[in-house]
C-alpha cells in the first residue's frame, strides 16, 4: 500500500536533486491537481458498488519543461470513492445495492512526458503519455466487520489538455484515460460482470508553481 | 417426549390434482419440548446489540513479559521498541502498546518477539457483541445455529415492511371463535390473510403445521420467551390452501398464489417471498401460471422438496422459477426422507428426530412454537407448546426466511435472491450442483453480505 507512493516520492527528490543543476535549460514546477475520475473501463462495475460515474481525486506532482515542447513529471495522486456492497445475479442482470459502506481508495504513482504545441491564443495545447503504479485497497463494513481487499497494479495513461501561463504561475485543464488491466476482476462485482480494469476517463485542474 | 406420531414427513399423491401431507405411523418425528428444557440461564444469553467498536484497535499491540521481569524493565522495552504509549493491564504483566509515528502495529510485533524479556507479542484486533436472543428455547434451535443465525442477526433482523405468505393450513395469528392466537406471535406483525375454503380472511390453523412453519420464518425473538424465529421482524401473510388434516388442491393453491399477488397495502404489496411447504407429484399448469405471475410481479416462491426421499421433487418445488429446498440433518447429510433431483436447488436443516448431533438430549427436529395436532382434531386450538418437528416443510420455511432478509437487505428480483442463496451455499455432496443437495446448504450471513467490488 506504502510502497508506491513512495517510489514516487523518491523519483520526485531525484528530479529535485539533478534538475536544478540543469535549471537554465529548463523550467522546474510544483504541480498540485485536483479532479474528476471515472472507473469507466469498468462501468458496471462501477455503477453496481458506487452508483456515480465520477470520484474525487488530488495529488502533488513536479514538472520539468526541458525547452519549449517537452515536459517530464511526475506526480502522485489519490482518488478516493464511496459506494456501497452489491449483488449482481449474473452480468446481464442489474445489482442491487445492500447498504454496507464499502470505500475505495487508489493511490497513483506516474511518471509521464508530456509534448506542448505551439501556443493557440492564451494558451499551449499539450498531449502526454505515462505509466507508473496504482495501489489500492476497498474496505467493506458489514454490520461491524471489516472486509479488506487490496492490491497493486501498472497503470498507463493519455493525457490532452491545455496549459495557460502567467508568470510562475501554470493554469492547466486536462483529460484523459487511464488503463489498470487484470486489477480487478477475480472476485467480488467485478467478477460478476466480468470487468477487470480499474481505469477510465478523468478531467481535472492543475496548478503549476515554476521557478520563472 | 410424547408418543411417536409423525408430521410433515409425508407429502404425497392421493389422486391426480389432489395433494396433502399427512402424519403416518413412523416413530418419534415429531416431538413436544416438554418443560424440563426450560433450563437456560436467559442472562447469559442477554443481548449484547451495543454500537460496534469504530476505533482501530489492530493498530496497537499486546506485549507480555516474563515473570522475571519488573515493571521498570518492561517499560524500557516498551519504549526501545518504539512504543509510542503503553497501557499496563491490572491483573497481569501485559502491556498494550501504541507504536509510536512511522512504526506500524507489526513491526512493532517484530521489535518485541526479538527482545528474550518477551514471552509474546501480538497484534490486537477488533471483537464485537454478538446478537444472542434471550428466549429460552435458543439453545435448543440447533438449526439455528448451522445457519450461524447469530451473525445473521447481526446484519440483518428483517422489517415489516416486507411480508412472507405462508400457503399452508392456516397459521394460529389471531383469537377467533374456538381459534387462538398462538402466544409467541406477540411482538409478530400480520398482514390481511385469506382462507380459500372460507373466502374470508380468516386463515386459522386447524392443523399445526402452518403454525410451526409461521414460527420458524417469525416467531417473536428476544421477548424472554420460547423460541426464535430466522426473520422476527418480518411481516407474515396466513393462507389457508390446506385443511385439518392437510390435505388441499393445485386449484385452491393457485388461488392462494393469487391472491397473494393481488394484495394491496397502502398501494403496494409488502409481500416479498411465498412459502410453500407442501407439494405433490402432479404438474398443475395452473399452478404454474399463478407463480408464474407471483415471480413477474417480484415475489420470491419457495417450496419444499417433498419428504418421501424420491426422486425428482415434488411440484411445485419443481418448477423452474420456485426455489426447490431439501433438508440435512445436524451432519450436513442429507435427511432420509428428503425428496431429490435435478429440481433441487438449496438445502436447510429439517432435521431427524432419530438423531442428535448436538448432544443436547434432544431429537434433532426443528423446535419452534405450534399447538398440539391432537386436541386441534377434538376442535381445541389453545393448546400451545414447543415442537421438534422434521421434514422438508421446516427446511422451506428456513430458505424463505432468509429470502425475506434478502429481499429487506435491497435484493428486490427473485431471480437475484436466487442466486446470492445459491452462490454463497455450502457445497455439500458432489463438487458443485448436484442432485442431493442441490447448490448445497444456505450461508445466511454470507448471502447477506453480498459482494464487494474486487472481493
Amino acid at each position: 500500500m506504502t510502497r508506491h507512493p513512495m517510489v514516487v516520492g523518491a523519483a520526485v527528490l531525484l528530479a529535485g536533486l539533478f534538475f536544478p543543476q540543469d535549471a537554465r535549460a529548463g523550467d522546474l514546477a510544483i504541480v498540485l491537481d485536483a479532479g474528476l475520475f471515472s472507473m469507466s473501463n469498468s462501468a458496471d462495475t462501477e455503477k453496481a458498488i458506487f452508483d456515480s460515474k465520477f470520484g474525487v481525486g488530488a495529488g502533488l506532482g513536479l514538472s520539468y519543461d526541458r525547452g519549449s515542447r517537452w515536459r517530464f513529471a511526475v506526480d502522485a495522486r489519490r482518488i478516493r470513492r464511496e459506494g456501497e456492497r452489491a449483488f449482481a445475479a449474473d452480468r446481464t442482470s442489474p445489482a442491487f445495492q445492500l447498504g454496507h459502506p464499502l470505500t475505495f481508495t487508489m493511490i497513483e504513482g506516474v511518471a509521464s512526458a508530456a509534448y506542448r504545441f505551439g501556443r493557440l491564443g492564451p494558451v499551449s495545447p499539450y498531449i502526454a503519455v505515462g505509466g507508473g503504479m496504482v495501489s489500492w485497497k476497498e474496505r467493506s463494513d458489514i454490520a461491524g466487520l471489516v472486509e479488506d481487499a487490496n492490491g497493486t497494479s501498472a497503470l498507463f495513461e493519455a493525457r490532452v489538455g491545455f496549459e495557460r501561463r502567467q508568470g510562475v504561475l501554470r493554469l492547466g485543464l486536462e483529460g484523459g484515460i487511464i488503463l489498470v488491466p487484470n486489477a480487478i476482476g477475480v472476485g467480488g462485482i467485478s467478477k460478476v460482470y466480468e470487468e477487470s480494469d480499474l481505469g477510465g476517463v478523468f478531467a481535472e485542474l492543475k496548478i503549476g508553481f515554476s521557478r520563472r | 417426549m410424547r408418543r411417536g406420531i409423525f408430521a410433515t414427513a409425508g407429502l404425497g399423491l392421493l389422486f391426480p390434482g389432489a395433494i396433502f401431507f399427512g402424519f403416518s405411523e413412523r416413530p418419534a418425528s415429531f416431538v413436544r419440548a416438554d418443560e424440563g428444557v426450560r433450563v437456560l440461564d436467559s442472562q447469559a444469553l442477554r443481548v449484547r446489540e451495543g454500537e460496534p467498536a469504530r476505533a482501530d484497535y489492530s493498530s496497537r499491540v499486546i506485549v507480555g513479559f516474563k515473570d522475571s521481569v519488573d515493571d521498570r524493565l518492561a517499560e524500557r522495552c516498551v519504549e526501545d521498541a518504539g512504543g509510542a504509549r503503553a497501557t499496563r493491564s491490572a491483573f497481569a504483566r501485559r502491556y498494550t502498546v501504541e507504536p509510536m509515528a512511522g512504526l506500524s502495529a507489526p513491526a512493532l510485533v517484530e521489535r518485541f518477539r526479538s527482545m528474550p524479556e518477551v514471552s509474546y507479542a501480538e497484534q490486537d484486533s477488533e471483537v464485537r457483541a454478538h446478537f444472542s436472543p434471550n428466549d429460552g428455547l435458543y439453545a435448543l434451535q440447533w438449526h439455528l445455529k448451522t445457519l450461524g443465525a447469530e451473525r445473521m442477526w447481526d446484519i440483518q433482523k428483517g422489517d415489516p415492511s416486507v411480508a412472507v405468505a405462508v400457503i399452508d393450513t392456516g397459521v394460529a395469528y389471531e383469537d377467533f371463535g374456538p381459534f387462538r392466537k398462538a402466544p409467541d406471535f406477540g411482538g409478530t406483525v400480520f398482514l390481511t390473510g385469506f382462507n380459500v375454503f372460507t373466502h374470508d380472511s380468516h386463515a386459522n390453523d386447524d392443523n399445526f403445521h402452518g403454525t410451526h412453519v409461521a414460527s420458524i420464518i417469525a416467531e417473536a425473538t428476544n421477548n424472554d420467551s420460547g423460541a426464535s424465529g430466522i426473520a422476527f421482524r418480518t411481516a407474515i401473510m396466513p393462507v389457508k390452501v390446506l385443511d385439518q388434516e392437510g390435505f388441499g388442491s393445485n386449484s385452491g393453491i393457485a388461488e392462494g398464489v393469487d391472491y397473494v399477488v393481488n394484495f394491496r397495502q397502502g398501494g403496494v404489496n409488502p409481500v416479498r417471498v411465498i412459502n410453500l411447504s407442501l407439494g405433490g407429484p402432479t404438474r398443475s399448469q395452473a399452478l404454474k401460471d399463478a407463480i408464474d405471475r407471483a415471480v413477474a410481479a417480484g415475489i420470491t416462491v419457495v417450496a419444499s422438496s417433498g419428504n418421501d426421499n424420491l426422486t425428482p421433487v415434488d411440484y411445485p418445488a419443481a418448477f423452474e422459477n420456485v426455489i426447490a429446498v431439501g433438508s440435512v440433518d445436524g451432519r450436513k447429510v442429507k435427511a432420509p426422507y428428503s425428496s431429490f433431483g435435478t429440481g433441487l436447488d438449496l438445502m436447510a436443516p429439517g432435521g431427524d428426530l432419530r438423531r442428535d448431533d448436538n448432544d443436547d438430549g434432544r431429537p434433532d427436529g426443528v423446535l419452534q412454537q405450534t399447538f398440539d395436532p391432537d386436541a386441534a382434531v377434538q376442535g381445541r386450538y389453545d393448546d400451545f407448546a414447543y415442537y421438534f418437528v422434521v421434514g422438508t416443510s421446516q427446511a422451506a420455511a428456513q430458505v424463505s426466511a432468509l429470502a425475506a432478509l434478502l429481499a429487506r437487505q435491497g435484493i428486490k428480483d427473485p431471480s437475484a435472491i436466487q442466486a446470492v442463496m445459491q452462490s454463497t451455499a455450502e457445497d455439500l455432496g458432489a463438487p458443485g450442483r448436484d442432485d442431493q443437495f442441490g447448490f448445497g446448504l444456505i450461508r445466511p450471513a454470507e448471502a447477506l453480505k453480498g459482494l464487494g467490488l474486487s472481493k
